[in-house]
């Protein structure tokens, strides 16, 4: 595995210093990751390519509790994206945010949230969250784990039955 | 997922908008009826979301005990079809529930007895009013001022000229007005409306009930008057308008300054233009790129509309859309000159009538210049002006 390029097959054409680049989250920490891996975010290379990403890139709409999240999966996966990994993903969107449900392929679901709206470039292509599913299909999709106690859940149907016919 | 902060849920599951997918979306586990209870920022019912058979009653205790079950609620919809006419005491509660920390309110639905909803509603933060099937009395601007309001639409409301007057007055930042269906309350029996607002960017006024509209609006982009009957509509402005379309519109005396020079879209139908004033009104506008005459009436009858003079006067035209009653001369083309209208990619031209005119009117206008390279429009039109 080549820590440069990030593949295993390296050919040794990238002998040049992998760029990093510098992202700064709301509680003003720094992530340090290669060019590579913060490029799977269109917006982030949007703004590599247009210059912009000098001294550090912020993201005032995410923790750094969420971005170490997010970085560790664009650093597993910033070399083998492919096409076909985007038609098995959900995208939920959010004001300002893009949060990326992975496919379970790599084990449990990781979460990767992006803010779309950096230096006032708009989110690419439209958000959308998956509606009209009761409990259960979120909880299947999501591979959510139901921590309710039964008589719980029970109340809150009851309390919105109105919401839990059909 | 189980490390997504809660807040971030709550933001997400904001999207959701619609009150029954929220309160789905809180059975799923501890985190997320933990998000929509302390960070659900957007609520909305609507018609479609309930069982046609549910009475107005149960709407009002299903839409309190959601409220309820929520926090910091920012963006709060309530659109209900016209059946349903809430009580005032849960409306009453749901407002003052939100208040702190409402920004944006859409609320359709009639009220009995009527809830001054501007009173009730959070002031400081709102930035979005939407109010349908309201009766506004008694605007007090002294204590009633908001702040932060951009947007104020006033749909099938009944209020009077001089307290929609200090409304507008007490919005320091407004951007749009919408008026849509007012009927104003009047004493006087030559009732005048007078709004002042300098932020003000748009203005949509359709079916409201008075003879003369004064606006005063320094930085005014947008005018879109729909369904009037005035004797007067004077804008005194800078001339920032940008937008002028007129319909169905019948008013005496049309002032909107003499600087327009940031005209870029004139669109009028369904109006009688007297040509020369009408011109001289708009003849500065050299930045017009579209110009649409629909279903209008010339009032003179020896009125001759010069294409070398809108050549000439919009070299950056590029959509000119004609639609009128044609008579001999009407729109006289001078072929002289070099490629005037050499901007114009789109070209509508409409009819009712297919008279002896009609020949020489298409072609007069497709000779103006080579249309080859574009494509041309031409559609025949059976509606008429309403009467």
């Amino acid at each position: 595995f080549c820590e440069i390029c990030l593949t295993n097959n390296c050919d040794g054409s990238a002998g040049k210093i992998a760029t990093m680049i510098a992202l700064v989250s709301s509680d003003n920490e720094r992530f340090e990751v290669s060019e590579e891996a913060a490029s799977q975010s269109q917006t982030i290379r949007n703004m590599i390519e247009d210059g912009c990403a000098d001294g550090g890139i912020p993201l005032p709409n995410v923790t750094s509790s969420v971005l170490a999240k997010v970085l560790e999966y664009c650093n597993k996966h910033a070399a083998t994206t492919t096409p076909d990994a985007a038609s098995t993903e959900a995208v939920i969107g959010s004001a300002g945010t893009r949060a990326v449900l992975g496919p379970a392929r790599h084990g449990p679901v990781v979460l990767r949230a992006v803010p779309c709206r950096a230096a006032g470039r708009r989110c690419p292509e439209g958000c959308r969250l998956d509606e009209g599913q009761d409990a259960g299909a979120d909880q299947a999709t999501f591979k959510i784990e139901n921590d309710f106690r039964p008589e719980d859940v029970e109340k809150i149907r009851k309390e919105n039955a109105w919401a839990f016919e059909e | 997922m189980e490390n997504l902060p809660v807040e971030v849920i709550g933001n997400i599951l904001s999207h959701l908008g619609a009150a029954r997918d929220v309160m789905v979306a809180s059975a799923v586990c501890r985190k997320w009826r933990d998000a929509c209870k302390r960070h659900l920022r957007l609520l909305s019912f609507n018609s479609d979301d309930f069982p046609r058979d549910m009475t107005t009653r149960q709407l009002e205790i299903v839409i309190t005990q959601t409220i309820f079950q929520t926090m910091g609620l920012q963006c709060l919809s309530i659109h209900i079809d016209n059946s349903h006419e809430f009580s005032a005491a849960p409306v009453i509660a749901w407002l003052m529930y939100t208040r702190e920390t409402l920004r944006s309110l859409s609320y359709n639905v009639r009220t009995l007895p009527n809830v001054n909803i501007l009173e009730k509603c959070g002031r400081q933060k709102l930035e979005v009013l939407d109010l349908d099937h309201n009766t506004i009395t008694g605007v007090e601007p002294s204590y009633q001022r908001f702040t932060c309001l951009k947007s104020l639409s006033l749909r099938h409301v009944s209020i009077s000229a001089l307290d929609l007057s200090l409304l507008i007055a007490a919005c320091p930042k407004l951007e749009l007005l919408a008026l849509d269906v007012l009927e104003i309350v009047s004493s006087d029996p030559q009732s005048t409306m007078e709004l002042t607002s300098h932020t003000l960017k748009s203005l949509f006024a359709k079916s409201v009930g008075v003879d003369k509209i004064i606006l005063d609006a320094d930085n005014l982009e947008v005018l879109h008057l729909n369904a009037l009957n005035l004797d007067l509509f004077e804008l005194i402005g800078k001339g920032t308008l940008k937008h002028l379309k007129i319909d169905d519109v019948s008013v005496t005396h049309l002032d909107i300054g003499d600087s327009t020079d940031h005209l870029e879209l004139v669109d009028v139908s369904n109006f009688t233009i007297v040509w020369p004033k009408f011109y001289s009104m708009i003849s500065r506008a050299s930045n017009l790129r579209m110009l649409r005459f629909w279903g209008v009436v010339f009032d003179d009858e020896d009125e001759i509309v010069d294409s070398e003079t809108i050549a000439v006067s919009f070299p950056l035209l590029r959509h000119l859309s004609l639609s009128y009653e044609l008579r001999d001369g009407l729109l006289h083309y001078s072929l002289q000159g070099s490629s005037p209208l050499e901007n114009v990619s789109v070209l509508e031209l409409g009819w009712t009538v297919i008279s002896e005119h009609f020949g020489p009117w298409v072609f007069g206008l497709l000779l103006i210049r080579p249309y080859e390279d574009h494509l041309v429009d031409l559609f025949h039109s059976f509606s008429a002006r309403a009467a």
